[in-house]
C-alpha cells in the first residue's frame, strides 16, 4: 500500500482520450459540447498561450469578448 | 491489483462544495494530462446497491485520492471518511494492489482528527489548485512526466470550461454526473493541446 509510512510514486501507462472517455461512458453529445466550448472559449489557444507564456494566465472568451482573469 | 481493476482509474474521494471547485478541477485536469481516468461516486446513481456499485468501483480503480480537508461543520461529512475506510480495507487486503492517499489542506491536521491513520503521510495542498497539482504529480507518475505549468494551462482553460457548464446545467455547482463528464471530455480534449504543445 503506497499510503505508507514511505509513500511512493504510482507510476501508470497513460490511457488514451478515447480510453478515458469510454471508461465514464462520455457520450458523443458530451464529447460535442466539449469540443464546442473549448472552440467558442478559444481554450485551445489559451493553454498553447500560457504554456508559450506562463506569466499570461489570461483567456478571452469570445462568446462574450470580456477578459477573464484565470490567474489564482 | 483487484480482479477487472483497471491500471489506469482514480477514484477521486472529495468534498464537493463550492469552495473546493478549483481543487477538484485541478486534479481532474491533472489525471487527464496523467493520462489517467478520473472516476467519482458522482458516476453512482442514488439507488440502494449504491454502496456495492461504490465498492465495486473503487476495487476497479488503481488507487484512490482521498481529500479529508473539509470534514468538520454540522452535521459533520462522514462520506469522505467512510470512503477512505473503504479504500483502506481494499488497499490492505492481501492480494491487492489498490493504493490510497490521503490529502489535507493543512499539515499534520489528520494526525489528529484521523489517529488511525497515524505513521502514514497526508499529502498537504494547501486549499489551492496550484498545491493539488504539486501533490498530484508527487503521488501520481507516467511516461508522459507532464510538468506542473502544463497541469496547470489546462486546469486553468478547464475552470473556465466549468463554469460555461454551469451555465448550460443551470447548476451552481460542477459536482453533477453530466458536468463530471463534460469535464473529464474537456480535460482530455485540452491534455491533447497541452501535450501536443511541448512535442
Amino acid at each position: 500500500v503506497t499510503a505508507s509510512r514511505k509513500p511512493g510514486k504510482v507510476v501508470i501507462k497513460p490511457a488514451s482520450p478515447e480510453e478515458i472517455r469510454r471508461a465514464l461512458k462520455v457520450s458523443a453529445s458530451e464529447v460535442k459540447a466539449a469540443k464546442r466550448v473549448i472552440a467558442e472559449l478559444r481554450l485551445d489557444e489559451a493553454v498553447r498561450r500560457v504554456l508559450k507564456n506562463p506569466s499570461s494566465a489570461r483567456v478571452v472568451s469570445s462568446r462574450s469578448g470580456r477578459s477573464h482573469h484565470t490567474s489564482r | 491489483m483487484a480482479k477487472g481493476s483497471s491500471g489506469t482509474s482514480v477514484f477521486l474521494n472529495v468534498p464537493f462544495d463550492a469552495g473546493y471547485e478549483r481543487v477538484f478541477i485541478a486534479l481532474v485536469a491533472g489525471l487527464c494530462v496523467l493520462g489517467c481516468k478520473p472516476r467519482s461516486v458522482l458516476e453512482i446513481p442514488s439507488t440502494k446497491d449504491r454502496l456495492h456499485r461504490l465498492l465495486g468501483l473503487m476495487r476497479s480503480c488503481r488507487l484512490s485520492i482521498h481529500d479529508v480537508s473539509r470534514v468538520s461543520g454540522y452535521p459533520p461529512r462522514f462520506n469522505m471518511p467512510f470512503e477512505l475506510g473503504l479504500a483502506a480495507a481494499i488497499g490492505l487486503g492481501r492480494w491487492s494492489r489498490h493504493d490510497f492517499f490521503v490529502l489535507e489542506r493543512r499539515a499534520y491536521r489528520v494526525q489528529k482528527t484521523l489517529s488511525d491513520l497515524n505513521g502514514y503521510d497526508a499529502h498537504v495542498h494547501g486549499g489551492t489548485p496550484e498545491g493539488a497539482i504539486a501533490v498530484l504529480l508527487d503521488i501520481v507518475g507516467s511516461t508522459r512526466s507532464p510538468g506542473p505549468e502544463r497541469v496547470g494551462a489546462v486546469a486553468r482553460a478547464l475552470s473556465i470550461a466549468a463554469r460555461d457548464f454551469k451555465r448550460q446545467h443551470r447548476s451552481d455547482s460542477v459536482f453533477r454526473p453530466a458536468i463530471f463528464r463534460k469535464l473529464v471530455a474537456t480535460g482530455t480534449a485540452l491534455s491533447e493541446v497541452a501535450l501536443g504543445a511541448a512535442r
